[in-house]
């Protein structure tokens, strides 16, 4: 009986490994006159609001690409939901780069799927386009094209605001989530603001998902700071903030990373709230912003807005140097003042693959973002 | 065959008294199915599976060789919870563990992975052993939760470790076995597979043996056991021990699939899979575990293919629901009671 167990079990592993061979993908074959490139995203899973907006934007610009008729090939993208997962992210990230053969791979969206998906694309010598801001995406590999401002250059932006507006008597403080994200960003916030001889009035970290921030106001509230920079990607968390903060009268100026629904949630408390990002919908960018509702996105972000780019990014590469990885890592390499629909200027080299080095800050007017900084 | 004594099926020894008697030096153990074409048939198909790889692309080969890692883990839960009634959620702990180990082995003291795997081992033995030690005195839930405790100190150690890669983990590293790389799927899922071999021949020569007797007599009775003079803590620390050890084996060979570790290997989440994927299997049936284990993994790697990504966990939580309704002990118990009725049926004509 028991060897008849042991037989069972290799023979029922062997069947399902044989299903699990057999149902591997086709390759996607090499079409005369198409070019097709690999978008790895999130389109389902915890992180599915951000890895869509990647989708529309990559959607979006191939729409436009194709129908503008510049361009002697098509292009055709390789969507992979990869399920915020990273293990499924680094397995579809080897499917485009080895089976299919693709010459280049956009996605995911969030730092820790694109980390394993980089460590791929990198030993494949294949180029790999991203969006996140973690600064590791672009020093650590030779392969990435960064599409968006990475994180120490938004808070430069943000110390650069502060700086310019401050008067005297003015002070700030820094609050942070005892995430990656927050504290990474606090600490970057804390030497910046050094740099300039400002020192925080106070320093307050916080555990996500906290019902009450009513301790973290109340110490604001001794601390009375003109400016609260906070470092909190998490939505809800920023809403609550937002609303407590509200509620218990803090009049303090608060300026935080774009957090997808954050604005939503905190409702009328929102009113007032500075955020930095690579770009903001509204009626200065109403084009790109019409073009990707209508992709299916009610609210769009920088997200789809950077994959818009990025993408329009990736054919002037190809149409200037070729379809061929090596080519389009040199067509990515020498792209310099690009412009894109969301963002001008971008410049990357193969020594210096960030994009692009400043962010921006919006008020959010209750209605819609009004951008004030950098100011014209 | 009525005067026979058969605990080879541990499910015919839920009478903590067949398990008792020949744990304690009983009569002779039956095994019906024996034979060597069996055996030959075992061998055949053990080929086939590790010859699956000349046959299959390199993403399809890395799939593969993610499903005998889950395959690996799947079998230490069968070992401490269906072999041994051990209810432990740490096997998160002794896999992350095993992940770092591998990096640092080959990072920082370039060693070859012949003997960082067998480092590996030998730490995620030592690591079972303070497990199984610190949760002598607890069962159940307490043990449970004990046992995820380490996997969150663990966690938390390395999140706050610069030498480990704090956050965001280590990158860029190669993993060697032999002096090639585990980039090669097809080395990757070789080496995967014949740690699998292994640890499925340890536990089926531990269930025939006296020690594995020993171990589902700890798991009917641990106070009957111990009256008949078994040293149920010793045998914990050693299933402990040997959990760990091919977790951490695991854990090294995540590492060379996934090219990043981070802190989020000593997760619950890894945890919680493999545990649905023990309880849809049957805790107790290495079979289920290994059938379900790998076509789980495949329907999760291959869900938006069939239009399901969005309902991987309804998916998940049905079958677990589904299972403990209709299937208490799992597809195993369906198919061992099904292969015992045939059996039967078969012996009864010859018989007759």
């Amino acid at each position: 009986m028991m060897r008849s167990k042991v037989l069972a079990s290799v023979t029922a592993a062997s069947a399902l490994l044989l299903l699990a061979a057999c149902g591997s993908g086709d390759a996607a074959g090499d079409d005369s006159g198409v070019f097709k490139f690999a978008v790895v995203t999130e389109k389902t899973g915890a992180y599915a609001d951000y890895g869509l907006q990647l989708e529309a934007g990559v959607q979006a610009a191939v729409k436009d690409l194709n129908a503008s008729g510049d361009y002697d090939i098509e292009f055709e993208p390789v969507i992979y939901d990869c399920q915020s997962d990273k293990s499924i992210c680094v397995q579809h990230a080897r499917e485009a780069v080895t089976a299919e053969g693709l010459s280049a791979v956009i996605g995911p969206i969030v730092s820790v799927d694109i980390l394993p998906a980089a460590e791929v694309t990198e030993r494949a010598k294949v180029p790999h386009l991203v969006m996140a801001v973690l600064n590791q995406i672009t020093d650590d590999y030779t392969n990435t094209f960064r599409w968006s401002v990475q994180s120490d250059r938004s808070n430069q932006t943000v110390v650069d605001y502060v700086e310019a507006k401050m008067k005297p008597g003015d002070t700030v403080a820094i609050v942070n989530a005892t995430t990656d994200f927050g504290m990474g960003g606090a600490a970057q916030q804390t030497e910046q603001l050094a740099a300039i001889g400002i020192e925080p009035v106070a320093s307050i970290p916080h555990d996500p998902d906290q019902a009450d921030y009513t301790p973290i106001i109340t110490e604001l509230k001794k601390a009375d700071p003109t400016y609260v920079l906070l470092s909190d990607s998490n939505p809800a968390d920023i809403a609550k903030l937002l609303r407590q903060a509200k509620e218990l009268g803090l009049k303090s100026t608060w300026i935080g990373a774009d957090a997808s629904g954050a604005i939503q949630l905190a409702g009328d408390a929102a009113e007032g709230y500075l955020t930095v990002s690579p770009w903001f919908p509204g009626p200065d960018t109403q084009e790109l912003t019409d073009k990707l509702v209508a992709e299916g996105i009610k609210t769009p972000g920088w997200i789809s807005a950077m994959a818009y780019d990025a993408t329009l990014g990736l054919a002037e590469a190809v149409d200037s140097s070729g379809t061929s990885p090596e080519e389009v890592t040199k067509g990515l390499e020498s792209l310099s003042d690009f412009d894109g629909l969301a963002r001008t200027g971008w410049t990357f080299s193969a020594d210096d693959r960030r994009g692009q080095t400043t962010s921006q800050i919006a008020e959010w007017t209750g209605t819609e973002y009004k951008i004030v900084w950098p100011e014209n | 065959m009525s005067d026979q004594i058969t605990v080879t099926d541990d499910r015919r020894a839920a009478g903590v008294g067949d398990a008792l008697v020949t744990a304690s030096g009983g009569r002779k153990v039956a095994d019906p199915g024996g034979g060597r074409a069996t055996g030959a048939a075992a061998l055949l198909a053990a080929a086939a599976v590790a010859a699956l790889p000349l046959a299959t692309d390199y993403s399809t080969t890395y799939l593969l060789a993610y499903i005998v890692i889950i395959a690996l883990l799947g079998t230490s839960l069968h070992l401490l919870m269906g072999l041994m009634g051990v209810f432990s959620l740490g096997q998160a702990a002794m896999f992350g563990t095993g992940a770092y180990v591998a990096v640092v082995a080959s990072d920082e003291l370039a060693l070859d992975g012949i003997l960082g795997l067998l480092l590996v081992a030998l730490v995620g033995a030592v690591l079972g052993l303070v497990m199984g030690a610190v949760t002598l005195r607890v069962t159940d839930l307490y043990l449970a939760l004990a046992t995820l405790a380490v996997g969150y100190i663990f966690e938390n150690v390395v999140r706050n470790t610069d030498w480990l890669g704090g956050p965001q983990g280590r990158t860029g590293f190669v993993i060697t076995v032999a002096g090639r790389s585990l980039d090669d799927p097809r080395l990757l899922f070789w080496v995967g597979i014949v740690a699998l071999y292994l640890f499925i021949v340890i536990i089926w020569s531990m269930r025939r043996s006296k020690l594995g007797r020993a171990f589902m007599a700890t798991r009917e009775s641990p106070i009957a056991a111990r009256s008949i003079g078994i040293d149920t803590r010793r045998y914990k620390l050693l299933g402990f021990a040997l959990a760990g050890a091919f977790s951490g084996i695991a854990g090294a060979l995540y590492a060379a699939w996934s090219l990043v570790v981070d802190p989020s290997v000593f997760g619950i989440d890894l945890t919680l899979s493999v545990l649905a994927i023990a309880i849809v299997g049957g805790l107790r049936s290495l079979p289920g575990i290994l059938i379900v284990g790998a076509a789980l993994t495949y329907f999760r790697n291959s869900a938006a293919d069939f239009g399901a990504a969005d309902y991987v966990l309804l998916v998940y939580g049905s079958l677990i629901v589904l299972s403990l309704r209709f299937l208490p002990q799992g597809l195993g118990g369906l198919l061992a009671s099904t292969v015992t009725a045939g059996t039967s049926r078969m012996r009864g004509r010859r018989e007759s």
